[in-house]
């Protein structure tokens, strides 16, 4: 398999830097981009109390967040263009008690890495990009997935206002993680691109993972052990089409997320991650709507099943968004539903959903004010979201959330 | 897998041996923050810091940016008079003037046009298009008259272009 994937990266480079008609050069560009939003948020949510520590929280709170980016860029004689983005960012920090993502214990004010990658393009070829990005699936070519009002409704900041158990699942282009891969995406044919994307496996970032120790569950190469039940060979594949009809607008994607399972050599073992994607757009007068389906094997959060357990079902989800933008003002609604197996040792299987309505005014380009409301709802019969264990309490869990803030960007 | 690896394999071929648009990177998805926000502080994408800026501003490709001219009525001008031979072309001031052409099919008479446009916004009257023709006659040119049905064809064409243009990027 290496082989042939070697070989696949070697033609593709080969055509890439082959002869290519002359063009005029453009000595490379170096540009620096920013962000900054400030947000005041008011959030109404079940569990907002320690269990059986005496600690209660409130339900206001500002929080800031920035995003840095470097973008080179440069075009050769022969055509070839060519370039890297690092972006920098503040908005998935944490502090050590979070238990809902998979970051290490870090300064809740940390900056680290999001996208990093180089690419390669010709136009008869396309583009070879390599890094830290998302894959094809990932977000590179999806349709349907309207967040361009608010905060971004139920792919914005509500997350990050949300204590503990009430942050719902959700599986939208981009959760599926930067691990870092190498993607080819070719020219467009009649409206028609097309693209893959290949990671060996979920480590983003340098080095190996588990420097300095011995061979664990956490090393990037990680293939077989005690314990996790990782993707690995994790591959996406997607097809795009763009156009027009009568002033309508049309973006539709098609495609398929798959991965292979880390052995667990003193537990049960996984399935393989396998999930087609579609989702399509519209657009005309102002008017954005659409929508996308998920649906296959995997739990939430791209997580693998493992086998013999009580509950293997299959994971579905959809997406589905509208916004209308007149002068300045974008006004917008998004909703989702994601139906996993949740806690495999449960039967019942787990739904989480939510709702957005918001709106975007642009002050000035790059400066804008949003306003929103969420609301996000979690449930799994039998399963006790306070205590992560099987019960017969808290097994619904929900959260409401307003946001009103600003952002820049440059 | 190896399936697909074959078909990443074939891909890449498949696109040398066909005449296809290079898809720019501002038409792939980007999953962060500051890609929500519309515009950006001082109209160009980053603060250049090393090079020279030749991207138009943000918002250019609707505006016209760099242009002096709506940016999408430019491009789709120039691509519905590219069968004739361009002789001047004045981005700033929003004119194409073309060179005389023969069709071969009828090689007693020659066309140019001329094509302004007239500001920075994409209307359906933002383009104005001159036909002029000229018959051969005892071996001189003389002019004829052009139907002005001409003229609103090519303009319809025109417009017809800019909003595919326009629509390729909305939905992006």
């Amino acid at each position: 398999m290496r082989k042939i994937l070697l070989a696949t990266t070697a033609v593709a480079a080969a055509a890439v830097f082959g002869p290519a008609p002359v063009a005029a050069q453009e000595a490379p560009t170096v540009r620096v981009g920013g962000y900054f939003r400030f947000n005041y948020s008011f959030t109404d949510q079940d569990l907002s109390s320690g269990v059986n520590n005496g600690v209660s929280t409130g339900k206001s709170d500002f929080a800031s967040d920035t995003e840095v980016h470097v973008i080179v860029a440069g075009k050769a004689a022969n055509g070839l263009t060519y370039g890297a983005t690092v972006e920098l960012q503040v908005d998935m920090s944490n502090n050590s008690n979070s238990a809902s993502d998979n970051l290490a214990a870090q300064s809740k004010t940390g900056v680290d890495t999001d996208e990093m990658y180089m690419w390669v393009a010709t136009p008869q070829l396309g583009q070879l990009r390599m890094g830290d990005e998302d894959g094809v699936l990932g977000g590179l070519m999806n349709s349907g997935h309207i967040t361009n009002f608010g905060t971004g409704g139920m792919d914005g900041d509500w997350f990050d206002s949300v204590i503990g158990a009430p942050r719902a699942t959700t599986m939208h282009p981009g959760d599926i993680g930067d691990n870092t891969k190498i993607i080819y995406m070719s020219p467009q044919f009649f409206g028609f691109d097309f693209g893959g994307s290949f990671a060996f496996n979920t480590g983003e970032g340098e080095d190996v993972g588990c420097a300095g120790t011995l061979p664990n569950a956490s090393c990037d190469r990680f293939t077989s052990g005690p314990g996790a039940l990782r993707r690995r060979n994790e591959y996406q594949v997607a097809a795009r089409y763009r156009g027009s009809f009568s002033g309508v607008g049309m973006s539709i994607t098609g495609g398929y997320i798959g991965s292979e399972v880390a052995k667990n050599t003193t537990g049960l073992s996984g399935d393989n991650i396998s999930v087609g994607v579609v989702g399509a757009q519209f657009t005309a007068y102002g008017l954005l709507v659409g929508g996308w389906y998920n649906w296959g094997s995997s739990n939430g959060g791209w997580n693998p099943l493992a086998k013999g357990q009580v509950d293997g079902r299959d994971m579905t989800s959809w997406f589905a968004g509208a916004s209308y933008t007149f002068s300045g003002l974008t006004i917008g609604a998004n909703t989702y539903d994601l139906r996993t197996a949740g806690s495999q040792s449960v039967a019942a299987g787990r739904v989480d959903r939510g709702w957005s309505v918001g709106a975007s005014y642009a002050l000035a380009p790059g400066l804008a004010l949003v306003a929103e409301y969420n609301q996000v709802r979690r449930k799994e019969n039998g399963f006790n979201f306070a205590t992560g264990a099987a019960g017969t309490d808290n097994n619904a869990v929900d959260a409401n959330i307003v946001i009103v803030g600003t952002r820049i960007a440059f | 897998m190896r399936k697909l690896f074959a078909l990443g394999l074939i891909l890449p071929l498949l696109a040398a041996c066909s005449q296809g648009r290079q898809v720019q990177n501002d038409e792939y998805g980007d999953d962060s923050k500051r890609s929500r926000v519309q515009g950006r502080l001082g109209g160009s994408d980053g603060i250049l810091v090393f090079g020279t800026d030749r991207s138009q501003p943000a918002g250019g490709s609707q505006e016209g940016g760099a242009l002096g001219v709506n940016a999408y009525l430019w491009r789709a001008s120039l691509d519905t008079l590219s069968f004739l031979p361009l002789s001047s072309a004045d981005p700033f001031g929003g004119v194409i003037i073309t060179d005389w052409y023969s069709p071969p099919a009828t090689p007693g008479e020659r066309f140019r046009a001329t094509a302004y446009v007239l500001g920075r916004q994409l209307r359906s009257d933002g383009v104005r298009v001159s036909i002029f023709r000229q018959e051969q006659r005892n071996g001189a040119w003389v002019d004829a008259p052009v139907a002005q049905s001409t003229n609103v064809d090519m303009e319809n064409q025109i417009l017809a272009r800019a909003r595919e243009l326009r629509s390729q990027t909305a939905s992006r």
